[in-house]
């Protein structure tokens, strides 16, 4: 069975098998697979987001997927960007919005840790200039 | 009862082959460090108490070692609660959850309504707290209509399965 990625089902299918990926590949830390397949996850769960209203306890677990599986593939900006948008949409119940508002300021923290860690490189010049005598 | 692992598809049809084959190639792994096929488990599904006979398919020479210890445990107790909870309730896989949902699985019923299921594997230690830990976790899931909780151990093999009761919330 080949799951049709245009319904819910399909969706549901294919996010499930990135799942058990992602917290696999994570457990043996092979870092790279894990934040493909962890990216694969947020992508899918930002498909099924779609889908579902905010309101719809699916949705929101989708909602909070998307971001939280951005995170662990540390795609930050992904993630803040993403958070900000689901919390724009006023019908987003409260305890979605709560738990949104956590995982945005994760993203941030995390975008201004990476930043932080950027080599900041000075220019230095290998001569000297002498004024005019 | 009979919780033969090879029927994990069978029971769960939205399972895809490679997710199927995750859970219990972990699963016999799990059970194969110190128990053969056809072992039999105690069983605690639902209220009731019985035995389970479990078998599975071996995994393949050298799967251990290309599997962490802790997702042998975890994902081995999933294929084992999935196969339980549709055995007894007749509960289908409908997806899995990310870690912090409060809950590994969504099933459907065969009454349409979902069910919130959380699975705990342990090879050894306090049975019972674990499932009130368990049980805990799972009510606050407001995911499901039906909540519930599966521990699964795999050293005096065994496996049990409560629902939470809407009294206890």
């Amino acid at each position: 069975m080949t799951p049709d990625a245009h319904t819910l089902d399909g969706l549901y299918d294919l996010v499930s098998a990135a799942i058990l990926r992602a917290e696999s590949a994570e457990a043996r830390r092979e870092d790279s697979r894990a934040a493909e397949a962890y990216f694969e996850v947020s992508c899918l769960e930002e498909e099924i987001a779609d889908e579902l209203p905010a309101t719809n306890p699916e949705g929101a677990i989708a909602r909070r997927g998307v971001v939280r599986a951005a995170l662990s593939a540390q795609q930050y900006d992904r993630a803040f960007d993403l958070a900000e948008r689901y919390l724009s949409d006023s019908s987003a119940p409260e305890d979605l919005r709560a738990a949104l508002s956590g995982l945005r300021d994760e993203a941030r923290r995390a975008m201004d840790e990476a930043l932080r860690l950027v080599i900041e490189v000075v220019p230095q010049a290998t001569f000297t200039f002498h004024e005019a005598a | 009862m009979k919780l033969d692992l090879r029927t994990l598809r069978e029971r769960h049809p939205r399972l895809l082959p490679e997710t199927a084959a995750i859970l219990a190639v972990n699963a016999a792994v799990a059970l194969e460090r110190r128990h053969e096929p056809d072992v039999e488990m105690t069983a605690h599904a639902f209220g009731t108490e019985g035995a389970a006979t479990v078998s599975w398919e071996r995994a393949a020479e050298g799967a251990p070692l290309m599997l962490d210890a802790n997702v042998v445990t975890e994902l081995g107790a999933e294929a084992l609660a999935l196969t339980l909870v549709h055995e007894t309730r007749g509960w289908v896989a409908r997806r899995r959850l990310q870690r912090g949902e409060f809950a590994d699985w969504l099933m459907t019923a065969p009454d349409g309504k979902v069910v919130a299921l959380e699975v705990s594997g342990t090879d050894a230690g306090d049975h019972e707290a674990r499932m009130r830990q368990k049980l805990l976790q799972v009510a606050k899931c407001v995911a499901g209509k039906t909540l519930a909780a599966c521990v699964v151990s795999f050293l005096q093999p065994s496996i049990a399965a409560k629902e939470v009761l809407t009294a206890f919330l």
